[in-house]
């Protein structure tokens, strides 16, 4: 499972080129990306497996039908944290969970129990993490509340970098080095990027 | 009689090696499991600080001088691990090809991790957009710019 880095979440912005942007990630060492936003891509990209992917946002309920989305990876995104709540709804109707800036600022132990119980992986972006040259230190704080359930392995944890062009990408061994330093295991860290996005890759192949 | 010799000598050395373990063993009993984690962390904590020198590329919508990326590397680094990290580290811009992009970072090798974390962290040069990915740790400067030297040739190629 080493070096298959896999990054579930790039989101291009309307101006960028989207080939230049694959060949960046390629060169950094990402065999698939998950790519937001784009009607039409290809299969694959010098070794680099395209996959598009559609967000949603969670407002309590999941959606019953998704027509002409068999091959795309299916993420529910969580805006608030009053949200976190009746995920297990959420089972074998999507593939990852994102929780957004908003969201997490204001997580509290109940609502962890709420994603520990729904048994669906939770996505995390660098992004996010960091801002200005520096590391944001609310979203800091409420991340590293999350990390001892990702150890013990009640969460499945996957980082993606949310980017929109090819400077806000992340090589696969900084952002291991970055979650080691925030105090995870190495191999937990390498798991978030490699072996939990590789398996949910899987099962965009067999559909929701 | 050379043979009988080398028996005795290997039985000598069989008991010996017994009683020594045995001792051994008293000896780790007696001393409690914390001291002997707390004498290794000291004894790991006064090994020599070996150097470690990072390869790595820029990429950016424009060129980025030297000073200003060694400057950038090292605020980051002290915002996110402090002043003692950081002059503990001795971070220092050794090499930087502005034609190429491509430099190496002086480091002391315990901060291998957060040298890495803090590259991926920075994000910009003075209002210009940067990648900063790592290619190659070495363990000498010679040896470094050796991986420079092949990487800049299989590019002219």
């Amino acid at each position: 499972m080493l070096n298959t880095y896999v990054d579930l979440n790039i989101k291009p912005y309307k101006n960028v080129d989207l080939s230049n942007l694959l060949r960046i990630a390629s060169k950094l060492g990402y065999v698939a990306v998950a790519i937001e936003g784009v009607d039409v891509v290809s299969n694959e990209f010098n070794r680099l497996k395209v996959l598009p992917r559609v967000t949603y946002k969670y407002m309590g309920k999941p959606i019953t039908t998704y027509e002409g989305l068999r091959s795309h990876l299916i993420v529910y995104e969580i805006d608030q944290p009053t949200m976190i709540k009746a995920l297990t709804s959420l089972r074998g109707r999507c593939h990852l969970i994102r929780i957004a800036k908003d969201a997490l600022t204001g997580i509290r132990k109940k609502h962890i129990n709420a994603l520990r119980s729904c048994r669906i992986p939770i996505e995390l972006s660098v992004k996010e993490l960091i801002s200005n040259n520096s590391i944001n230190y609310t979203y800091l704080k409420n991340f590293l509340k999350l990390l001892p359930y990702v150890e013990r392995g009640d969460i499945e944890l996957v980082v993606s970098s949310y980017a929109g062009d090819e400077y806000e990408l992340i090589h696969p061994i900084q952002l291991i080095a970055l979650l080691k330093e925030l105090g995870l295991s190495e191999l937990v860290a390498i798991k978030a990027l490699t072996g939990v996005p590789m398996k949910i890759l899987r099962m965009v192949g067999s559909g929701v | 009689m050379i043979s009988l010799i080398s028996l005795v000598v290997v039985l000598t050395l069989a008991i010996y090696m017994y009683r020594v373990d045995r001792k051994l063993k008293m000896l780790t009993n007696a001393v409690s499991s914390k001291l002997i984690i707390k004498v290794l962390n000291t004894l790991k904590s006064k090994r020599k600080l070996r150097k470690r020198y990072i390869v790595f590329e820029v990429l950016s919508s424009k060129s980025v001088g030297k000073g200003e990326l060694e400057q950038e590397v090292r605020n980051t680094f002290k915002k996110i691990f402090g002043d003692i990290h950081l002059a503990r580290a001795s971070i220092s811009l050794s090499y930087y090809d502005e034609n190429l992009n491509i430099g190496v970072i002086k480091f002391t090798h315990i901060y291998k991790y957060k040298v890495l974390a803090s590259l991926g962290v920075v994000k910009s040069v003075r209002d210009t957009k940067v990648l900063i990915i790592p290619l190659r740790i070495t363990g000498s400067l010679r040896k470094a710019l050796k991986y420079i030297k092949d990487k800049e040739q299989f590019i002219k190629r």
